[in-house]
């Protein structure tokens, strides 16, 4: 009991540590709603305006907001910057992949075979190490599509429903997890092919994954209200639960310095988690039903998107990395 | 031979027809209505792959998914799957009386964070009106619900 005195103590005391004037939030407009968020390379913010079937695109210095109607029909849910410094969408709305030229706002369109699945669900997409980008369906679907030829494939996911967070790793790996499947999987970047890793604890609702700069997959756990760990290297996983109640864990992103970033909503709070001291860091924020599907961010910046308050938050830490 | 309108009845007409228009507009700016469309169960359970991923009609499913089971949700009391976690939302709602009519869930599905707000249900927009009838059609329907 003392021990968990103890702990709920430092836990206070780091509660909002960043403080106010290292933090910042800028509000859309009604109905955006902004599932996810993404931090372009001129230092512009993208945002899926899932609601409102818009690319968003936030001027942190100015405030400006430009946003780009994706298409009939469009309710985007995740967006990523490509290695081509473009903001690319799973949109579900359209069952297609979206990509937004920055300079030019113009949209392309690349719609899934509808044969195979009319609405997919679709959910996030990250880049392999040879410029194709793959993606998840929560309706059980995976697939990979190359920007250049075209080429589209689709792939039934393991366990069916529940494809859900999707990530690359430095060496240019796949790997995404299956919510309602409770795994993770590993994929053939030729043949397709899934691998399916367990994480141990049963039924944890894996939702998303990110990877650090070592390659090791950190993944939010849903159900378990855990962020684990899988070490492909020593075929390993490791877990933590976040502080608190009945912890829900949605969203994970590891920051350079190798720092685990994630959203727990019990506490309507991010919370950051520090693997060489085990030690979470909590920052609530300042209104309730914050419901905060996606973080991600760059040196010195995390940027969430609030759902349930419309509003794009920017927290600011202190990086170590040059 | 037709009398001619005296002033007072023409007013009365004016009155008649402006409160008519209004109600009618009124009618137009109040939502969607469930029974304004038919649905068709049918064309409903393609509809349904939209909420596929996170629900099940069948009500021997064990999988734990993200939203709670629709075995027969038409009319049925909000909150109310057995064993399900729901978010203190969807408790209070339940709580204060909600309950899934057609007309409530078609308002549901159009919006969720309109009718219980801070849901944990996330969902794109669905905006096709007959597209909500026909899913709601699905999910009213017994035998569709035994898959």
């Amino acid at each position: 009991m003392r021990r968990l005195l103890a702990f709920a103590a430092v836990l206070a005391v780091l509660s909002g540590a960043a403080g106010a004037q290292d933090q910042k939030y800028y509000d859309l407009a009604k109905g955006d709603y902004p599932h996810d968020v993404a931090a372009g390379p001129s230092g512009e913010v993208w945002f899926a305006g899932q609601k409102a079937g818009i690319a968003g695109r936030l001027d942190p210095a100015s405030g400006q907001i430009d946003r780009i109607p994706l298409g009939k029909n469009s309710a985007p849910h995740g967006v990523i910057v490509g290695p081509d410094g473009a903001p690319w969408f799973t949109d579900g709305g359209q069952n297609a992949i979206v990509r937004v030229d920055p300079a030019t706002k113009e949209v392309k369109v690349w719609p899934l075979p509808p044969e195979r699945m009319p609405y997919t669900n679709l959910n996030t997409a990250a880049f392999d190490g040879r410029g194709r980008i793959w993606f998840t369906g929560q309706n059980g679907i995976y697939g990979r599509l190359d920007p250049k030829s075209g080429d589209m494939q689709v792939w039934d996911a393991p366990k069916g429903r529940g494809a859900y967070g999707i990530t690359g790793t430095p060496k240019g790996d796949i790997w995404f997890v299956s919510l309602a499947g409770n795994y993770l999987a590993n994929v053939d970047l030729e043949s397709g092919a899934a691998t399916v890793y367990e994480p141990p604890t049963k039924d944890q609702g894996a939702r998303r994954v990110w990877s650090d700069s070592r390659g090791r997959l950190w993944v939010s756990e849903w159900n378990s209200g855990n962020v684990s760990v899988y070490d492909p290297s020593a075929k390993s996983w490791k877990q933590w639960k976040l502080p608190g109640e009945k912890p829900r864990t949605y969203a994970v992103w590891v920051d350079p310095d190798d720092k685990i970033w994630l959203t727990e909503w019990t506490a309507n709070a991010v919370v950051r988690f520090d693997p060489d001291t085990e030690t979470f860091e909590s920052f609530p924020s300042d209104r309730p039903n914050a419901n905060v599907r996606q973080l991600l961010g760059r040196k010195g910046e995390a940027w969430i998107a609030e759902s349930g308050t419309e509003r794009i938050r920017l927290i600011r830490y202190a990086s170590k990395t040059n | 031979m037709r009398r001619r309108p005296t002033d007072a009845q023409r007013q009365a007409r004016a009155a008649c027809w402006i409160s008519c228009t209004l109600a009618l507009v009124s009618l137009l700016l109040s939502g969607p209505v469930a029974h304004a469309v038919a649905g068709d169960a049918a064309r409903g359970e393609r509809a349904f792959q939209r909420c596929y991923s996170c629900h099940s009609v069948d009500p021997k499913d064990a999988a734990k998914l993200q939203g709670p089971n629709l075995f027969q949700i038409v009319g049925r009391p909000a909150g109310a799957a057995s064993g399900f976690d729901y978010s203190d939302a969807m408790r209070e709602k339940a709580a204060a009386g909600l309950t899934w009519d057609a007309a409530t869930l078609d308002r549901y599905i159009a919006d969720p964070e309109a009718v219980v707000p801070g849901t944990r249900m996330s969902v794109p927009p669905l905006r096709d009106e007959q597209e909500r009838a026909d899913l709601i059609a699905y999910l009213a329907r017994p035998d569709a619900n035994r898959r």
